[in-house]
């Protein structure tokens, strides 16, 4: 059976109708919120049920409680602050009570119904959500950009955001439908923001031996230059399920989130978002949502721990390799081999070696995938 | 985090210290809490809805065979 979803109800947050028309009028006569991209999304992943139990951005006492919990101030877990920050004109003009329009792309997108507005403190939440307050992490640079105040309270979507790959866009209401019809009863799902290599697709397929389908779903939107873009993430998956992976076990959709690099947390929000979706299991990666070595390499697999109420399984799948011995892709835990047998797929030589134009050998990543990733004059974001 | 009190026999107590301790647990009350989220979660697992009618079920079928998904 397809996970419930977190919280036992998924949210939907969505005007239709007269309402939504009477809405979208009134947007343009009330105070004005403009969003960054991924704010957006946080709008649109609350509206759909991505979030739930969340029905929009939290309130100062489930702010703490994440903060130091990491958990709401029901007791649920939850690991990720969703938070909309405003500034101090803000504060000034709207009251707690008022309806403010939140715009995209100077489009209204969403009414929020103002709870609260409250201060916070952005050093002690770069410490508790990204254990740094290092200004070189990437999560902790966007949080000291970020306004000085949090507006909390429920809000309502008026219109649909852009998707540029509309046709991978699957909300966690069609997603449980597409489990049910396949008959899937052990979904294992994965979070990604890079193309695959051979090691994901160990990875994946391990995972896949013991359940009835494979869940892929990366991640679209915000990443650090470096990552690559999403469009060749997403070319590089279609070329890989076509060439080597059964189609009728594997499900693959885009979700717009943006990536935090907040390590082990994150982890625990990835997998409670996957359970929104119906996943039923969730694959915990080495150095999860991790970035530089701000974080162990199985600190990600520790945080599970605290969570025996989570509702998601996560499967600990070790790093693989390629053996020479063996001769194929193994891990630490299957193969006997020396190190001077092993060859370890590493991102940053992956990287070099596309960067350089070289084709990265088969036992790094299959030749379908690496034409395809190769066809981009520069596939990396900057 | 605010705190409440609940009242257990003394005999479940001491399993629960004895468990707790061959379990690495930092107290009794650390396991207690440990086991009440993981068997209340079952339970609320088993309560909760589905939420989606039929006609909504029909509806998604179609995207979804349009999309190529089924």
């Amino acid at each position: 059976m397809v996970s419930r979803p977190h919280g036992g109800r998924l949210v939907e947050r969505l005007a239709s109708g007269r309402a939504r028309e009477r809405l979208l009028k009134e947007a343009g006569e009330m105070p004005r919120v403009d969003l960054s991209e991924g704010l957006a999304a946080d709008v649109a992943n609350v509206a759909h049920g991505v979030y739930s139990p969340l029905e929009g951005f939290l309130t100062e006492e489930d702010f703490r409680s994440v903060l130091e919990n990491m958990r709401l101030s029901n007791d649920l877990p939850w690991t990720i602050p969703i938070v909309l920050d405003v500034g101090e004109e803000f504060k000034r003009d709207v009251r707690e009570g008022d309806e403010v329009a939140l715009f995209y792309k100077d489009r209204p997108i969403a009414i929020l119904y103002v709870e609260e507005i409250y201060s916070w403190n952005k050093e002690e939440y770069a410490k508790k959500i990204f254990k740094t307050t290092d200004p070189g992490h990437p999560g902790v640079k966007k949080t000291y950009q970020r306004k000085d105040f949090l507006v909390g309270g429920p809000l309502i979507q008026i219109e649909e955001l852009p998707e540029p790959f509309e046709r991978y866009r699957l909300w966690p209401k069609e997603t449980r439908v597409l489990f049910k019809e396949r008959g899937w009863k052990r979904i294992a799902a994965f979070q990604t923001r890079n193309v695959p290599h051979r090691g994901h697709e160990y990875v994946q397929k391990a995972a896949l031996t013991f359940t009835d389908g494979l869940f892929i779903n990366p991640l679209v939107g915000w990443k650090k230059p470096g990552d690559f873009k999403d469009e060749v993430i997403i070319k590089a998956y279609e070329a890989l399920i076509k060439h080597y992976y059964p189609k009728e076990s594997v499900a693959f959709s885009v979700l717009r989130m943006e990536m935090r690099y907040a390590g082990p947390r994150e982890a625990v929000h990835h997998a409670i978002v996957r359970k929104n979706f119906g996943a039923t299991h969730f694959i915990v990666g080495r150095d999860h949502a991790g970035v530089g070595s701000y974080y162990g390499p199985y600190e990600a697999w520790d945080i599970f721990k605290e969570f025996p109420d989570l509702g998601i399984t996560p499967l600990f799948v070790r790093e693989a390799f390629y053996c020479k011995k063996c001769g194929g892709m193994v891990n630490e835990k299957i193969c006997p081999h020396p190190e001077e047998y092993r060859i370890r797929i590493s991102g940053t030589k992956l990287r070099k070696m596309i960067t350089e134009g070289i084709k990265p050998p088969e036992y790094m990543m299959r030749p379908e995938v690496a034409e395809v990733v190769l066809s981009y004059e520069d596939p990396f974001v900057h | 985090m605010e705190w409440s009190e609940i009242r257990v026999p003394k005999t479940l107590y001491s399993r629960l210290s004895e468990v707790a301790k061959a379990m690495g647990f930092e107290d009794p009350n650390t396991l207690a809490i440990h086991l009440l989220r993981e068997a209340l979660a079952a339970l609320e697992e088993e309560l909760a809805a589905e939420g989606i009618s039929e006609d909504e079920r029909k509806e998604i079928i179609e995207r979804l065979k349009g999309l190529g998904y089924l």
